[in-house]
């Protein structure tokens, strides 16, 4: 019996008489991609802001590779492998697509902040970084400044970013979104590459993308997790059509 | 015997106790008419105006002027506020509207050189020495309050002109469209524009009351404080740590913050040197009372800084 | 393949540095030349500053934190030096790393208080205790309070007045400038320098990717503190006088205003514009007394017209040159 990478315990969110995350538990197996589904406002943002640390919920536990992370700082966090992509992407513009990977190498390397050795010519760093630009496919684009990058490829650039944490767990939150068609396909042929490798918890819209990609997928409405259950039994779940899929495409 | 001693003395203390409380009342409505427009400039319109002070000194200086001039207290006052007022509007046009979409520090250092200006201005036209200005003849005199303590009158005016701001402000705030949108403004200042309100305007509303509050403040301060240039300097600094404390944004915090500064202020430059007595000598205790007891103010603001960095009272919406 | 260097702005320019410390070498023998001897001390004491500027450039313009109360740091420096030269413990070798080791105390104490906070919110609150400091040296019956306190000769070195030369001090404290200057470009060119920068440009960013924040801001601001704290040494033997007004909120803003016109996070700028700010108040001050009321709206020109100051004009003119630019 294998123990979960992560373990959500009814957890609790709310902001004054709303209730945004009513005791929500959820479970994802190391390697396994699990979606998280639902309408807007449903509160998976939020949702993946109390997972990472960046808000902190009102009740419940967070158990992280067997360690409880529930009042952890987002710091200690990332460092231990939790690693998220952001919304609305989040990098850092003024320095380059390379610098800014090879800053999430620094992280997990050594010495991180040390103070005297010139971070920006550190050959390890530096060809650490290029490894994941590769895959990722914005190598050629290394030296240029990020914030001079297309929406697609600064996406690119964030998972590129979260890859080089060594995650064992990867939050991504609607990476789909904005995404240009090859750039979509890209994206998807990557995660299917990580898929048994990285855990991965995925909200998203895109439900071509959830099909193709989850092992399970939650169903989150209103702050209440309605569903979890393989992609196949969750679309045909009449409580899920009714809240989310029934009026939309399949 | 001894407890009819002991009993004058715990009168009398309570007595003096008394005005200083009356007095930290004062100064506490004096920082709150100037820490009001603060307040709202910066909630609302998100602009650090380090030249506010300096409207507080063109008001006293300008009260001082007009009064000297007309002969006439409320005709004197009523053209110094038209002249603040005036100054006020020409400062945001020319000075301040370039400025609203510039970075802190840019505005932090234009109202400095402003107030550089301004300061060595006034010096240049009225000299360094302090003006004197006269207690306006209805209000000389002083008050009877119990135990044959008197207190003087004009700082019963200040305290009751300050109450009545108070009250027209949070009437106008609270009970006015306009000031549902300064509101509004105060507490998600993005959202103004996108529900149709003219923005400029509602700015330069709010810079004329800004101005026009510092101002009066100013000329009520001006015949019990010393008017000279860079007057506005020291009260800017209370100013900002008032709103600091009370919550940026927000008028009743700006209100609750200015009394318990003013307070705290009084009450500690006038007990502190009796208690540095108990310690060492008088000349020197003096000397320490005037540094330590200005410290009080600031410590009191890292305190709640720390324990509420939003302030006591913030505008609703904040946090 | 060999990755090129990353963005200019992460590189500040060494070369207008080098060429300022030729040129401020230079200053104590063109003074004797052409007989001003007035330019020494005046140009120590602008280093003295410039130093000062250098240390607001760290936290200010590679941090992105707005510190209106750095002058509090040279207070305390001035102060403890002037403190110990006045109780009979004048010797260099231990008022100097005493005086940063006090100002090194403040500022992780009031660090810790501030940078919980952002925005304006820091604004005030540096400005708070840069008040207390100000209040506290009012304070100081003992040594002056607010007339100040004069101090009767400078720290010895090892025993001896060396400091006492006019030259010998101007090339310590041109030294004392130069480290500095060095040591600082090699910090923000480290990792720890990277991570301060980056903190500035997308917080959250940093965070999630496993930096602390906080305390990589503290350490940057015990860092700059120290420094500032070396110029209040530096001031205090120079001036032999100490005083509350040293740690005033118009210092505070000085300094501020030496750092944004040299161009915000370029180093070397803070020096050249300590330079600047200096020379202009030498300058106009020498044509009326009455110099504030120019001074002030050329800063507020400044302010409108200019964007990034003398930096950005140099790092434009070398864009050309295939530097990169900021």
């Amino acid at each position: 019996m294998v123990d979960p990478i992560l373990s959500v315990r009814d957890l609790q969110k709310h902001y004054g008489a709303i209730c945004v995350t009513n005791h929500v538990s959820l479970d994802v197996m190391p390697g396994e991609i699990h979606a998280v589904i639902g309408p807007n406002g449903a509160g998976k943002t939020t949702l993946i802001h109390q997972i990472t640390g960046h808000l902190a919920p009102d009740g419940g536990s967070l158990v992280y590779d067997g360690q409880n992370i529930t009042h952890l700082p987002m710091q200690r966090r990332a460092r231990m492998g939790l690693v998220r992509t952001f919304q609305i992407t989040s990098i850092v513009g003024s320095l380059t697509v390379l610098d800014n990977v090879a800053l999430a190498v620094q992280s997990i390397s050594q010495d991180p902040l040390n103070l005297w050795a010139n971070a920006y010519q550190d050959k390890a760093l530096n060809d650490q970084a290029l490894v994941y630009l590769d895959q990722v496919g914005l190598s050629e684009r290394h030296s240029l400044e990020a914030r001079h990058l297309s929406h697609g490829e600064k996406r690119a650039l964030e998972i590129a970013m979260a890859l080089a944490l060594k995650p064992k767990l990867l939050l991504l939150d609607e990476p789909m979104a904005g995404m240009g068609h090859d750039e979509s396909l890209r994206l998807l042929s990557l995660f299917q590459q990580f898929k048994g490798q990285i855990a991965m918890l995925l909200v998203e819209h895109d439900m071509d993308a959830v099909f193709t990609l989850a092992d399970r997928v939650s169903v989150l409405v209103d702050g209440e997790m309605i569903a979890c259950a393989t992609p196949a039994l969750v679309r045909q779940d009449p409580r899920v059509r009714a809240a989310y899929l029934g009026d939309g495409d399949v | 015997m001894r407890s009819a001693q002991a009993m004058v003395r715990c009168e009398i203390f309570m007595s003096l106790f008394a005005i200083q409380i009356l007095n930290g009342l004062q100064l506490g409505l004096l920082m709150f008419m100037v820490a009001a427009g603060l307040t709202l400039v910066f909630g609302v319109m998100d602009f650090i105006n380090l030249a506010h002070g300096v409207q507080y000194m063109i008001g006293a200086y300008l009260a001082a002027v007009m009064i000297a001039m007309t002969g006439h207290y409320v005709l004197g006052l009523a053209l110094a506020l038209i002249g603040v007022l005036l100054i006020g509007l020409l400062l945001e046009h020319v000075v301040f509207r370039p400025l609203y979409q510039r970075s802190h520090l840019d505005q932090v250092l234009a109202t400095f050189g402003l107030i550089l200006f301004l300061n060595q201005g006034v010096k240049m036209v009225f000299g360094a020495s302090p003006l004197s200005v006269p207690v306006p003849a209805w209000f000389e005199g002083a008050v009877l309050l119990g135990d044959g303590i008197l207190y003087p009158l004009y700082r019963f005016v200040i305290i009751a002109a300050g109450l009545i701001m108070a009250l027209l402000l949070w009437l106008g705030v609270e009970k006015t469209r306009i000031g549902m949108q300064l509101r509004a403004g105060a507490s998600h200042p993005d959202m103004l524009s996108a529900l149709g309100v003219d923005v400029r305007k509602l700015f330069m509303l709010i810079f004329a009351l800004g101005s026009v509050l510092a101002g009066f403040a100013g000329a009520l301060a001006a015949p019990i404080l010393s008017v000279e240039p860079g007057m506005g300097d020291q009260i800017l600094i209370l100013a900002f740590v008032v709103i600091v404390i009370g919550g940026i944004g927000s008028i009743r915090g700006a209100f609750a913050g200015a009394l318990l500064v003013g307070l705290i202020d009084t009450l500690a430059r006038s007990y502190m040197v009796d208690v540095l007595r108990l310690f060492t000598g008088a000349a020197a205790a003096r000397g320490i009372a005037n540094g330590l007891s200005s410290m009080f103010i600031y410590i009191l603001m890292a305190v709640v800084l720390f324990l509420r960095p939003q302030g006591l009272f913030p505008a609703r919406g904040r946090s | 393949m060999m990755p090129a260097a990353g963005a200019a702005q992460a590189h500040p320019m060494q070369g207008p540095a080098i060429f300022m410390g030729c040129v401020l070498a230079l200053v104590p023998l063109a003074s004797m030349l052409t007989g001003q001897s007035h330019w020494v001390p005046l140009c120590t004491q602008i280093m003295i500053f410039a130093l000062a500027a250098l240390s607001l450039d760290l936290v200010l313009g590679i941090g992105g934190l707005v510190s209106f109360g750095h002058a509090a740091f040279i207070g305390i420096g001035a102060y403890t030096t002037g403190i110990l030269i006045k109780e009979g413990w004048g010797e260099t070798l231990f008022c100097l790393p005493l005086s940063m080791l006090v100002c090194a105390c403040f500022a992780y104490v009031t660090g810790l208080v501030a940078l919980k906070t952002r925005g304006v919110t820091f604004i005030m609150i540096t400005l708070a205790f840069s008040q207390m400091i100000y209040f506290a040296a009012q304070s100081l019956y003992r040594y002056g309070g607010d007339d100040g306190l004069t101090l009767p000769k400078r720290a010895t070195v090892l025993g001896q007045a060396f400091l006492g030369n006019k030259i010998t001090f101007y090339y310590l404290t041109l030294l004392c400038l130069l480290l500095c200057l060095f040591t600082v470009m090699r910090i923000v060119r480290s990792r720890f320098g990277r991570v301060l920068m980056g903190a500035r440009d997308n917080e959250i960013r940093m965070t999630a990717l496993g930096f602390d924040v906080f305390r990589v801001r503290l350490k940057a601001y015990v860092i700059s503190g120290m420094i500032a704290g070396l110029s209040g040494f530096l001031l205090a033997n120079q001036t032999e006088f100490v005083s509350p007004a040293f740690a005033s909120w118009q210092r505070s803003g000085d300094l501020i205003f030496m750092v944004i016109l040299g161009g915000v996070g370029s180093l070397w700028g803070a020096v050249a514009g300590a330079f600047a700010f200096l020379l202009m108040e030498e300058v106009l001050s020498g044509l009326t007394e009455n110099w504030k009321v120019i001074f002030g709206p050329m800063i507020i020109f400044f302010v409108l017209f200019t964007q990034g100051g003398l930096a950005r004009w140099i790092a434009l003119f070398h864009k050309g040159r295939g530097q990169g630019h900021g």
